[in-house]
């Protein structure tokens, strides 16, 4: 089964998963009786999935779209609870996304859903590092494209030194999904940003994700 | 090279390792987080007033901020202004400069994100060796119920890094198990035995016993302030807190520790911003000296990489 966590306005998963048949998963789902995590029995969690009762091992993979639990979640609690309930979840879906291990797109830092909390000094530094020619300056943003890495492949087609340099930074940061911005002024390719959004908006995304879930290599 | 202290000045921990840095004559800078709307952090430089620092200038840095916006100085302050903006970009900054940059940092904050989540500290404990309460996360008052019925005594606790009291499971909860399916609860066996805390400052490490008539210690408005006294731990439990320290990255640790009657040691938490003074005052061990130490000196510190990727 596929899994999909996301906020509920995301209209974008929304019409992911339906297109792919995948659980949609809320932070309002974490207020249903039937969720069950033993960090030393993780194989033993229980996920209510659609409704129903899902053991870890029936649970293929899980994209991740959400990068924290916002109060704006969780309307139904009560305002004075919101801020501790909303804590109460992320650290709850990042105990279960912990124990999927390799099935979740990308596993969880203890305080961001989505992956490793970097800032960008930290990303150019890497860059840099990795002799990737970086620019801090914000550029034109018509003239950003990113490259979306999954596993250790590029998405769609691109020219090969920007596919490289956006494969060497998601290895060397260790991630399974990745997108690495890249600006392009007077013939000099600089990175400008990198994230851990999965854009399940382009049909290269969404069928590399595909085979991602079938457990082949894009 | 100086050594850079951010955080509240008057707050018992940093005060502590201002004198003991003042002793030993050693460089340093307060950044008083206070006064962030009038600080400027920009082109490597941190501005605060008509005080200036080069950040390259800085050999260590030891933190303890706090939530920016909750400080009394922001009170006053709009939360959608361009002063607002700008204060939280300086943490941002700060934050960003702390996890990158080749000085010595007490603590990294990507370091300290374990300790938001309990359980997923509780994972990583694990994988160092030590043992940890059987522990149940659930929405299910079923499954809840029978986790009660399997250990006899248990406890609750929150999950997150907002700090909560740890509390016994009594028959006035029973009817309100039905609530867990509102919000996600931590259950643990409760685990008899002594309390320690164990500080680890670089190699140093610095144990004392806790005694409390309490669940949980910290909670002294019922049962009073605990009796804390200094004492060794085994030498194999001792090298397992200096592991974990290293393993998670940390150069100062405070784990919480309990010894069961049969002899077993289990480590429930490892607060990577111990308010060590609380247990220095009572025992008197100088953890503040040995922070400062590892700040100044890097004598008894473990040396850092040269570039920190996690």
């Amino acid at each position: 089964m596929l899994a999909v966590l996301a906020s509920r306005n995301d209209a974008v998963a929304r019409a992911f998963a339906n297109r792919q048949g995948a659980a949609l998963i809320t932070p309002r789902d974490l207020s249903t009786a039937g969720w069950q995590i033993d960090p030393g029995r993780p194989e033993q969690s229980v996920a209510v999935l659609c409704g129903r009762q899902v053991t870890a091992p029936e649970i293929g993979r899980v994209v991740v779209r959400l990068s924290h639990v916002d109060e704006a979640e969780i309307g139904h609690i009560r305002e004075p609870d919101r801020a501790f309930v909303a804590a109460e979840m992320q650290s709850f879906l990042v105990t279960w996304l912990t124990i999927l291990g390799s099935r979740v797109l990308n596993p969880p830092s203890p305080a961001h859903l989505l992956g490793p909390i970097w800032r960008a000094p930290r990303w150019f530094a890497l860059a840099e590092e990795l002799g990737i020619r970086v620019q801090t300056r914000l550029p034109r943003f018509d003239v950003m494209r990113p490259v979306t890495v999954l596993g250790s492949e590029c998405v769609g087609t691109w020219p090969e030194r920007r596919a490289a340099e956006a494969r060497r930074l998601a290895g060397a940061a260790g991630l399974t999904l990745s997108r690495a911005w890249f600006s392009e002024e007077e013939g000099e390719t600089s990175l400008v940003g990198f994230d851990l959004w999965p854009d399940l908006e382009s049909p290269d995304v969404e069928a590399a994700i595909g085979e991602w879930q079938r457990g082949d290599e894009c | 090279m100086l050594t850079l202290l951010w955080g509240l000045p008057a707050e018992d921990p940093m005060a502590a390792v201002w004198r003991e840095l003042g002793k030993l004559r050693a460089p340093r800078f307060f950044f008083d987080q206070a006064r962030v709307l009038e600080t400027e952090i920009r082109d490597g430089g941190l501005r605060i007033g008509s005080r200036r620092l080069r950040l390259e200038s800085v050999g260590s840095c030891y933190l303890r901020p706090y939530d920016t916006r909750r400080l009394p100085s922001m009170q006053a302050v709009e939360a959608d202004s361009e002063a607002s903006r700008m204060a939280l970009q300086v943490d941002e900054a700060m934050l960003g400069w702390l996890d990158s940059t080749d000085a010595r940092v007490i603590n990294r904050p990507a370091a300290m994100l374990p300790n938001s989540s309990k359980p997923y500290q509780l994972i990583q404990l694990m994988s160092w060796g030590f043992a940890v309460p059987d522990t149940l996360l659930t929405t299910d008052p079923q499954a809840a119920a029978d986790f009660w019925e399997r250990h006899g005594t248990v406890v609750y606790k929150a999950m997150s890094g907002v700090r909560s009291r740890v509390s016994r499971l009594t028959e006035e909860h029973r009817a309100r198990l039905q609530d867990v399916a509102v919000c996600p609860t931590m259950f643990q066996e409760y685990v008899p035995g002594a309390d320690f805390r164990c500080h680890v400052v670089g190699e140093q490490v610095l144990t004392c016993r806790v005694m409390s008539a309490a669940d949980d210690y910290r909670d002294s408005e019922k049962h009073g302030p605990p009796e804390i006294r200094a004492e060794m731990l085994p030498l194999d439990v001792e090298e397992m807190c200096r592991s974990t320290a290293a393993g998670m990255g940390l150069l100062l640790a405070g784990l919480d520790l309990r010894r069961t009657p049969a002899g077993q040691w289990y480590c429930f938490e490892v607060n990577p911003s111990p308010a060590f003074t609380y247990y220095e005052q009572a025992t008197g061990q100088p953890l503040a000296a040995a922070i400062a130490r590892l700040l100044a000196t890097g004598a008894s510190g473990t040396p850092l990489s040269a570039k920190r990727l996690h």
